[in-house]
């Protein structure tokens, strides 16, 4: 009866194998890609609203004006004037949640910024680095400056400028990237709109 | 590797030594209602190559049959088959009178409802997926699969019948073009195609090599029929409403001359799915002439024509408005409902046939056979107007219940709400053919902007073939063959009926100039009806094969080893010069050539008498379909980049058990297909970016080096209870999957007037395969059968000749088509992003995009099916009738559907399906509800 134990043995592997391979509905995998590092389309917030999103910090470091939040066609930004601001000097940052550079190699920054009615060019925007900022205390903070395509005063208006592909792969550690927006309620009372921020790698 | 075929093929043929004893054996067989003699039953002694015919006394001898234990079977269609075994000694062997039964489930053979294929793609594909070996054989599990689960698409093993053989006197019928049979060649010859031999997985056949799912052999030689007449008539509410059928069978006269005639129709105004019409006419002839002993010749001609409305597969949305019966594909026309989508089979087949009997133990089978004719499918087209279709997606309520202005959902709006409300299709269900006859005669030009035409195909096929069956020695059987096939397959666009208009301009409208011509060797042409326009190819083929096969047949043992050779060469030739690849559509393409070889062996050990052990296992390559060759075939000669054989490998074991009461089979099978390429081609919306949404683009996309895994087991039981009562329980429980993430290209036709724009010159072949790279399909659920069925009946057959039967069904596991293109990396992509950089989406919630793409699975569902029939002897005729409820309380079922095909992407599908009422939702079809059958006949 050898064979017939020979039998019982195939029968046995071949329901093992069986069993062993079976796969559940969910065993599937989504496609394969790279997630952003951090991406932010200001698609959420109601038209002409205070930005306010977990982890954002959104400071008002002379005068009280705040960047806000604007839907145009559908499409959501973050804004930053000081038209009518009736403040002699205001100073609006925009600093992103901490980011963390350490989990990757090669990090690279993309964002755009339009202009409206910046006539002078002392009512300036600047991109900046910080790898210290602890969330709360801004000015505390050390905070670099980025190197990217912004536009000018002769810049067409709302028209939204690309960045540039900006390399972040020098800085290790928590980031936060911030917009700093200067200018006053009389002759530096220009418009800045932030949309489509992309940390990627 | 070629090499060592053929050294296998011809190595193996080792002379063997005749050298045995042999002695008479003979037998007497009669009817058991009339006990009246029958004559041409068939006797074979199994596991020899001797067979013998019953005279008109009903009396079969074996001359010289080798001494030794054998099984003799007697079968003659529509008897059920009575198995001997005997002893032969010295002495001459009178078996005495064999009574056979009339075989019940023949009748039921007739009931069996045509599937017919779920009209997926666009692409003219001419088969039928039916489940194609689902004919009735002596298996229980294979009865069951047939009778009771074939009606929800049931398929055994999971297998596609392009991994079957189906035959017609060993003459090859899958088509070269996509590796299926056609089974409405033959539909509805039923009685003069009822000889039939079938095996199941890669057992071994006597004709052919075959491949994993099985084979069917259908032989039409014209003495093989039991003389006599049959006329049926039935009634049904399936695909067709009626049929009548009639068949003669004149048996071999003393000048040696037999033949067999046969003729049906099969016709319904309304099938069972709205505006869905049938009519089939179907004839057979058969004509045998013996010349001596050694010598027959026979001549068969069949001719089936089919033309039937196809249905439409539909969204949940418009189910839920029209009901499960509905089919988008029809309109009124002066009072009668008009389907725009016929399917027209006409393809005749002529097979001459050779039998020579060269000694007592070797039989040589040579056959010629030329198959031509025409398959069309019917669809309507449109220039510049609007599109159609009922079910296009503006004229829904979902285009308005699940709108986006930018970011902001206003699908719920006041506004909204009330559009979807007074929803085109609300009141318009149906294709309106007054309308587009009243657009054509509008038109400045008299040009018809709507026009009926079908996409045909027009095959010609020679084969020619010969199968050796000869007996080597006591133990050993040798079968050889070699076939060769020669295809022309004719494709092209052929105008039906310009609905009202004068003429049809024969121009792409997406594309200007140059590039919108079909044909730049005749451009701008003015089409009238039965013209051909649009795109115009041959499709070349030459295939040969070869296989031999050893078969070993001890007391204890039987086992057996083949082998297979086969060469393909296809090629396609442009007979239009298309204006997006003026120099590489017309002319012939590059010859591509696959050379395939096949191993595969088995044994059957016999524990007992009464319990068998049956192991196979199979290795093989396979050339890939025609179809799958050229991925944009309809307008260049492009071949797929990287196509290559697909390779297959298959085991199965079974354990059986042969007693008198009791008959069981549990088989565990396991199988992979590697490198599988398969192209679809259809019409869908928005697929590519920038060509408006509202284009109505037709697509072609080429899915590579898929792997598949089909496991599971198999369980048939048989039980006598008593000899008026059998109970037989079957099941399967199977898990069929794509074993890896395989790689997705499309084609873009637009690609090609981009990258020649404004270049004087055409550039030589513009690349349009856009390629999205894998697609993670590793797991998911091979679509479009139920993985697991189950079955418990009961059949009580009275000895006066009535019976009635009654089963339960119990259907679970049936998924959906998925998309590959929504599962390549491109689904997170965000097409939007302004950077161009291919960046995902910046707010993917894993979960949610898990559950997007998780594979819908239908509803199991149980099906409940009675039959009966009863049949009287009248002045020596047979009258009988059969009936049969299938699905006997109504139950509603998916039996497939597919995801659409669009180029969705993470927040389009997120949105549309988080919407609650998806624009572009899965297409579904639907199974029969409860139908009938009911077959009266009468032999004489």
């Amino acid at each position: 009866m050898k064979i017939n134990k020979l039998t019982t043995l195939l029968f046995a592997s071949l329901s093992m194998g069986i069993l062993s391979s079976c796969v559940n509905d969910d065993d599937t995998n989504l496609p394969e890609y790279t997630p952003l590092i951090f991406g932010e389309n200001f698609s959420e917030g109601a038209d002409n609203t205070l930005f306010e999103k977990e982890g954002w910090t959104n400071f008002a470091e002379a005068g009280t004006v705040r960047w806000t939040n604007q839907v145009f066609s559908g499409n959501g930004y973050a804004e930053f004037t000081t038209f009518q601001s009736g403040q002699a000097s205001n100073i609006g940052w925009l600093i992103t949640p901490s980011i963390n550079l350490d989990a990757q190699e090669g990090e690279k920054l993309v964002f755009q910024v339009a202009q409206a009615f910046v006539d002078n060019a002392a009512n300036t925007i600047e991109v900046l680095i910080s790898t210290d900022y602890d969330g709360t205390n801004v000015t505390a903070a050390t905070w670099q400056s980025l190197n990217a395509t912004l536009p000018t005063v002769n810049s067409v208006r709302y028209e939204f400028i690309k960045s540039g592909v900006i390399d972040l792969s020098r800085y290790t550690g928590t980031a936060h990237i911030a917009f700093k927006v200067k200018g006053n309620g009389t002759t530096l009372d220009g418009t800045y709109q932030v949309d489509n921020i992309r940390v990627y790698n | 590797m070629k090499k060592l075929v053929f050294s296998i093929l011809f190595v193996l043929q080792v002379v063997f030594a005749f050298a045995q004893q042999s002695s008479l054996v003979k037998g007497k067989v009669v009817d058991s209602k009339t006990q009246k003699p029958l004559q041409n039953v068939v006797a074979t002694l199994r596991n020899t190559t001797l067979t013998a015919l019953t005279n008109s006394d009903g009396v079969f001898v074996f001359e010289n049959a080798p001494h030794g234990s054998h099984i003799l079977e007697v079968s003659s269609t529509g008897y059920s088959r009575q198995i001997l075994s005997i002893d032969v000694a010295d002495q001459p062997l009178d078996l005495g009178v064999v009574v056979l039964e009339e075989d019940i489930t023949s009748e039921q053979q007739l009931s069996l409802i045509t599937i017919t294929e779920n009209d997926l793609g666009d692409d003219n594909s001419g088969s039928e997926s039916t489940s194609g070996l689902l004919q009735a054989t002596r298996d229980a599990f294979q009865q069951s699969a047939a009778f009771n689960w074939g009606q929800a698409r049931f398929r055994i093993r999971g297998l596609d019948n392009e991994y079957g053989t189906t035959m017609i006197n060993g003459i090859v019928m899958n088509k070269v073009y996509d590796g299926r049979p056609q089974w409405s060649n033959w539909g509805g010859l039923n009685d003069a195609t009822r000889n039939q031999e079938f095996t199941m997985g890669s057992a071994p056949s006597d004709y052919t090599f075959g491949g994993i799912l099985g084979t069917q052999e259908i032989n039409t030689r014209a003495s093989f029929y039991r003389p006599g007449s049959r006329i049926s008539f039935s009634g049904t509410n399936t695909n067709y409403s009626w049929r009548m059928m009639g068949t003669h069978a004149s048996g071999m006269n003393k000048d040696g001359i037999a033949y067999v005639i046969s003729a049906s129709r099969r016709w319904a105004e309304e099938g069972y799915f709205d505006g869905t019409d049938y009519s089939a006419n179907s004839l057979f002839a058969s004509i045998e002439k013996r010349f001596n002993d050694n010598h027959s010749l026979n001549f068969t001609a069949i001719y089936a024509q089919n033309s039937r409305g196809k249905n439409s597969p539909n969204t949940d949305e418009t189910t839920r408005i029209a009901g499960e019966k509905y089919n988008s594909y029809w309109g009124w026309q002066n009072g009668e409902k008009r389907n725009s989508r016929d399917k027209d089979v006409e393809e005749p087949i002529f097979m001459l046939s050779h039998y020579w009997k060269i000694t007592e133990k070797t039989n040589l089978n040579t056959n010629v056979s030329y198959q031509f004719g025409e398959i069309g499918n019917s669809r309507l087209d449109f220039q510049n107007v609007n599109n159609p279709d009922p079910t296009y997606y503006r004229n829904l309520p979902s285009y308005y219940t699940s709108m986006y202005d930018g970011n902001t959902f206003i699908g719920n709006t006041e506004a909204n709400l009330l559009e979807a409300s007074r929803a085109r299709f609300l009141t318009n269900r149906q294709i309106n053919w007054d309308a587009m006859y009243a657009a054509n005669q509008r038109t400045e030009a008299g040009n018809s902007v709507y026009a009926l035409y079908e996409d045909r195909t027009d095959d010609k096929t020679w084969t020619a073939n010969s199968i050796l069956n000869t007996q080597l020695s006591d133990n050993i059987i040798l079968n050889a063959g070699a076939t060769y096939r020669k295809l022309k397959s004719h494709n092209f666009q052929n105008m039906l009926d310009l609905l009202g208009g004068q003429y049809f301009s024969d121009y792409d409208n997406f594309y200007t100039g140059d590039f919108a011509q079909s044909d730049l060797n005749n451009p701008n042409r003015q089409i009238g009806v039965g013209d051909t326009y649009g795109y115009n190819y041959n499709l070349l083929a030459d295939i040969a094969d070869a296989f031999t096969q050893f078969k070993f047949n001890y007391s204890k043992v039987d086992f057996y080893l083949a082998q297979s050779f086969s060469r393909s060469q296809y090629q396609r030739e442009g007979l239009y010069r298309n204006g997006l690849y003026a120099n590489n559509s017309f002319g012939k393409s590059d010859k591509i050539i696959f050379e395939n070889f096949g191993f595969k062996g088995g044994f059957t050990y016999k524990m007992t008498g009464r319990q068998l052990f049956d192991v196979n296992a199979i290795y093989m390559t396979k050339a890939p379909s025609l179809r799958n060759t050229f991925p944009n075939a309809r307008l260049n000669n492009l071949i797929v980049g990287d196509i290559d054989s697909e390779n297959i490998m298959s085991v199965d074991a079974s354990y059986i058990i042969r007693a008198p009461k009791l008959k069981a089979r549990l088989t565990g099978f396991y199988s992979t297909i590697k490198n599988a390429t398969e192209t679809s081609f259809f019409f869908a919306e928005g697929v590519f970016e920038g060509d408006g949404s509202d284009a109505n683009a037709f697509v072609a996309e080429t899915v590579t080096n898929i792997n598949k895994k089909n496991m599971g087991v198999e369980l048939g039981i048989e039980y006598q209870i008593i000899p008026t009562l059998k109970f037989t329980a079957t099941g399967t429980y199977g898990q069929y999957t794509y074993d890896n993430n395989p790689n997705v290209s499309i084609n873009n036709d637009a690609l090609a007037a981009l990258v020649q724009e404004g270049s004087a010159t055409s550039v030589g072949a513009p690349n349009t395969q856009v390629n999205f790279g894998q697609a993670s399909l590793k797991n998911y659920r091979l679509p479009g059968m139920p993985q697991q069925a189950y079955s418990v009946g009961l059949e009580y057959r009275d000895p006066h000749f009535w019976w009635i039967g009654a089963n339960a069904n119990y259907l679970a596991s049936n998924y959906l088509d998925v998309s590959a293109l929504l599962r390549t990396s491109n689904f997170f992509e965000n097409s939007a992003d302004p950077y161009g950089l291919d960046l995902p989406f910046s707010d993917i919630d894993r979960e949610n995009a898990r559950k997007l793409l998780k594979q819908e699975k239908f509803d199991d569902f149980y099906l409940v099916n009675l039959t009966g029939g009863k049949s009287w002897r009248i002045d020596g005729k047979t009258v009988g009738f059969f009936a049969s409820i299938n699905n006997v309380f109504d139950q509603t079922y998916k039996t497939g559907g597919f995801e659409q095909a669009r180029n969705a992407n993470y927040q389009e599908l997120n949105r549309d399906v988080s919407s609650g009422t998806p624009a572009f939702a899965p297409r579904y079809f639907y199974g029969y509800g409860r139908t009938y059958f009911v077959n009266l006949y009468i032999n004489f």
